[in-house]
């Protein structure tokens, strides 16, 4: 569980590590999903919407963790629909439409794409 | 540290219902990579297919982690997380009634070393005072 505490620092503190998970703020739990996943020490970690219904600065904070563990050599596949969180975290981004990928490329370029604008952003 | 992903022309589906289509997909080492898609068009299937958890239909899913490569079809979930692949599973699944402690004990138990061994210790406490089935207990790590 080497890389779970810095993980979520939360859970160094020793009142806070014996708390349930219900007197977690929506943030910490995000954070304790991801530390017990890290607690696996993977080399590749898939996080499927790990930040949905977050607010705009504990995104930030949830991207900034992800970015610090792929600083550690950890690569990292998301799915995710917060664009500010994609932009921010993305070196490549990948569609999937209808089971079919439609795109792949560098982040800048894929969300330019027409056939991406399309499917995903509408019309 | 070459820890790269292939993922090959993977179909799958739920019953008559195709939900992945020839989907490659290629992860580098050390790459962070956003999947983007509208509910319902496959990304969490793909991942799924990757973690053992759904059985593609056709095609290959192969890991090369420390210059070794592994396929994955056809592996249980657990083996697939000892080889170093973790999931974060949407929608908040914490164990409710388990401390923030126990459940990062909980992610550990598959790993070696001394963290490890205290969370198996845990575990099969826990499973006798809890009533928990014991096979969590005695699946040791690799």
């Amino acid at each position: 569980m080497r890389a779970a505490p810095s993980c979520c620092s939360s859970s160094r503190s020793p009142t806070r590590r014996s708390k349930l998970p219900r007197d977690l703020t929506q943030v910490e739990m995000r954070k304790l999903e991801l530390a017990r996943a890290m607690a696996a020490e993977p080399k590749l970690l898939i996080a499927d919407e790990s930040m949905a219904g977050l607010s705009q600065s504990e995104v930030d904070d949830i991207v900034s963790l992800l970015i610090q563990l792929n600083e550690r050599g950890i690569t990292i596949i998301l799915i995710e629909h917060i664009m500010r969180a994609v932009m921010k975290f993305s070196q490549r981004l990948v569609v999937l439409v209808s089971g079919k990928k439609i795109a792949d490329g560098m982040p800048d370029d894929v969300i330019r794409d027409p056939e991406v604008e399309r499917a995903y952003l509408g019309q | 540290m070459a820890n790269s992903l292939t993922i090959e022309k993977i179909d799958a589906a739920y019953g008559a219902v195709r939900v992945l289509e020839d989907v490659s997909l290629n992860v580098n080492a050390g790459e962070t990579v956003v999947l983007l898609g509208t509910n319902g068009n496959g990304k969490s299937t793909l991942m799924k297919c990757v973690m053992g958890i759904v059985r593609p239909r056709a095609g290959r899913i192969v890991v090369e982690i420390d210059g070794e490569k592994h396929d994955l079809v056809g592996r249980t979930t657990e083996q697939i997380v000892d080889l170093g692949i973790a999931l974060v599973p949407e929608g908040r699944r914490l164990f409710p009634r388990l401390t923030v402690e126990e459940n990062l004990l909980l992610g550990a138990f598959r790993r070696e070393g001394a963290r490890a061994a205290r969370s198996r210790t845990w575990i099969s406490a826990s499973s006798a005072s809890r009533g928990w089935p014991s096979a969590a207990a005695s699946s040791p790590a690799p």
